[in-house]
């Protein structure tokens, strides 16, 4: 069956470019002059104290060594031990990341649905004043750095409306009572809503962009006047036969730009102390923690390929014409 | 043809396109009748309005188009109330193959559902019936009743004309209007697809308005053709007299442009090109290229009139010829 066999081939790409990913952040942090050990400058940090470290981390032994070494452990599920609190990189990392995954479905939510509603009005009221007004907007919102939308959100929004500028969880949350499970969802919603604006709007332009161009290009298919002559509406003819057609560019464009918005929640996390991945990612680098920052880029890599494959089946349930 | 009036009746019908540049006088009075069972040809060169005519119709030009003139579906006039009056008609009545019908299917649904799809639409049919309907439509125009859910990439061009056709059929419609429904396809199909209109009109009494470039085309499947030059009607009768006795020079050299596989003289093609549609002709457009041209040609325009009994052209030559009789 198509399904099958398709699925199939596309898990097996993945897994391949799983396994070069691992090994290039191997080989990656190894090139980096001197190596995690001689960079490490503390008061007792003697000759000693170096070598036995080295010895701890096993990199006196051979590349090839550590290589395999590198990928039993990480079969195992090991992502190694942090330099700072000795915990696992798994344990320093987990909670960054549960806390930045939903705020980047949230704003890829946002940002989709903005940006396919401007794209199909300005496509279908093309050359008008709302075209124009929609194009203008996604134009200044794509080029307008994410910061600055950032700190535009922060000031007109959080100020006016009293929304949480900082953090994750109110601080007072829980000190006098236990607070239900509602309290804390919605508080944490309450958290998440801004970072995740402000991430939606920096994307919604690009992707307003698009959906107008293949729109317009759908829309001037054979197949749109024919079902305009079988006499479907206006409503149905976007619905049933434009988007999804439409959408076709927006599924791929998404995937690879995952990559892409992470770096945007990076920048994000930064403006409103938002304790996620790119926050964890920026202190690590602070404090030369290059376990941690090896797998975060390790758990980042594998988000993207994750993600890259889940657009390729998606665009394979979308297209019926894809068939390798 | 029947005792009954005409099916489709069209009258001084214009269309405008609005440009930048200003306006385009696509369609300049165009009318003509058509009953039941009837096959018409519509030729004429390129970009002289035949898709514009045919798509004004049935009100389905681009916003910037505007129409004037009557377009009557058995006596009731239906642009009469714009889109409201219009709209029901659309495939119930009226259905259209479309010029490159190749791409008349959405390439992401399957072909069946979109058969379907106008069924549901007019309450012609739905569910279980609108699937048996679609299978029988299948078998109407030659397709194996077991494609209906596949995809239009996996049809030959062929068999997505064939399908295209079964699409137009689904509501039973009285008129079927076909723009250059072979363009796209070898010979042999061509052919196949000429014959299978043919015999569908004749077996359901479907009115067929057939818009080709191909002169031979029309003489093999039309009973009657109509010439358009510029936006206007020239010459509309049956095809044996526009071939055999053409009122209108434009016809004569039309029908010696076309290449005859059995004629060994080179063929004739007609010097110069159609006037701009965008601003106003004065006299007969087709004057500057006429090889009979004389004294009113340059600055009256002839009038669309009977010249002979079920066939009109629009030429002073006429005239003359009247008055040289009388
Ligand atoms: N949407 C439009 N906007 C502006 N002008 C148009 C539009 N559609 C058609 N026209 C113009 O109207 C005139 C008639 O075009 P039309 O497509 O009806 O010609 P046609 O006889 O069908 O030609 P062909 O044989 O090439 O299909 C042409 O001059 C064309 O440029
Ligand atoms: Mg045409």
């Amino acid at each position: 069956m198509r399904g099958a066999d398709y699925v199939i081939r596309r898990t097996g790409a993945a897994l391949l470019t799983v396994f070069v990913a691992v090994t290039l952040n191997f080989v990656l942090f190894r090139a980096v002059p001197g190596s995690a050990v001689t960079a490490l400058r503390c008061f007792h940090c003697t000759k000693q104290f170096k070598a036995a470290l080295e010895q701890e981390l096993g990199l006196n032994q051979s590349m090839w060594q550590q290589y395999t070494i590198y990928l039993g452990s990480l079969a195992e599920g090991d992502l190694g031990t942090s330099f700072t609190d000795h915990r696992s990189v798994w344990q320093n990392l987990k909670e960054p990341i549960m806390n930045t995954l939903p705020m980047l479905v949230i704003a890829t939510v946002i940002s989709v649905v903005m940006g396919v509603a401007a794209g199909v009005v300005s496509a279908w009221r093309r050359g008008t004043r709302i075209d124009r007004l929609n194009t203008w907007a996604a134009l200044s919102f794509y080029a307008m750095p994410t910061q600055w939308i950032g700190l535009m959100v922060v000031f007109y929004i959080a100020l006016r409306f009293g929304f949480p500028v900082a953090g994750i969880r109110d601080p007072t949350l829980g000190i006098l009572e236990e607070p239900s499970t509602w309290t804390v969802i919605a508080d944490r919603l309450r958290h998440l809503a801004l970072p995740a604006l402000t991430l939606g709007i920096g994307l919604y332009g690009e992707y307003a962009l698009i959906v107008r161009s293949s729109m317009l290009e759908t829309l001037g298919e054979d197949y749109v006047l024919t079902a305009r002559a079988k006499g479907l509406k206006n409503f149905n003819i976007v619905w049933r036969h434009g988007l999804r057609n439409a959408m076709l560019p927006l599924v791929t464009l998404i995937a690879l730009s995952f990559g892409y918005i992470l770096a945007g929640a990076i920048v994000i996390e930064e403006v409103f102390s938002y304790p996620g991945i790119g926050l964890a990612v920026i202190n690590a680098i602070d404090q030369r923690d290059y376990p941690v920052l090896q797998g975060a880029f390790l758990l980042l890599t594998f988000a993207v390929i994750f993600f890259n494959f889940v657009a390729d089946l998606l665009y394979f349930k979308l297209d019926p014409r894809v068939t390798a | 043809m029947s005792t009954r009036g005409p099916v489709l009746r069209v009258e001084d019908l214009h269309v405008w396109f609005d440009l930048p540049g200003g306006e385009l006088h696509a369609v300049q009075g165009v009318s003509f009748e058509l009953h039941a069972g009837e096959r018409l040809g519509l030729v004429g060169e390129s970009g002289c309005g035949k898709t514009t005519s045919i798509l004004a119709c049935i009100g389905l030009l681009p916003p910037n188009a505007s129409v004037a003139g009557r377009v009557y579906l058995n006596d009731r006039d239906i642009l009469e109330g714009g889109e409201s009056t219009v709209a029901p008609h659309r495939w119930k009545d009226v259905a259209m193959v479309f010029q490159g019908a190749m791409n008349a299917f959405n390439p992401v649904k399957r072909i069946g559902d979109q058969i379907a799809e106008p069924m549901e639409l007019h309450r012609t049919a739905k569910g279980r019936a609108a699937r048996t309907r679609v299978v029988e439509l299948f078998e109407m125009v030659g397709i194996a009743p077991e494609r209906v859910d596949r995809y239009p990439h996996e049809f030959s061009g062929g068999m997505r004309q064939r399908a295209a056709i079964a699409m137009a059929l689904a509501c039973n419609p009285q008129v079927l209007l076909a723009d250059e429904p072979t363009t796209a396809l070898d010979v042999m199909v061509q052919a196949q697809i000429l014959e299978l209109l043919v015999q569908l009109s004749e077996e359901l009494g479907l009115a067929l308005v057939l818009v080709t470039h191909d002169l031979p085309v029309v003489a093999q499947t039309c009973g009657r053709a109509a010439v358009m030059y510029a936006g206007r009607m020239v010459e509309d009768g049956a095809t044996t007299d526009l071939y055999h006795d053409p009122k209108h020079p434009y016809t004569r050299l039309l029908f010696s442009a076309t290449p005859d596989l059995y004629a060994q003289e080179h063929i004739v093609s007609i010097p110069g090109v159609p006037p701009r549609l965008d601003r106003d002709i004065v006299g007969c457009p087709f004057q500057p290229r006429c090889d009979r041209a004389f004294a009113p040609c340059p600055t009256i325009a002839p009038p669309f009139v009977t010249v002979a009994p079920r066939h009109a052209a629009a030429c002073h030559l006429n005239d003359v010829a009247l008055e040289r009789t009388q």
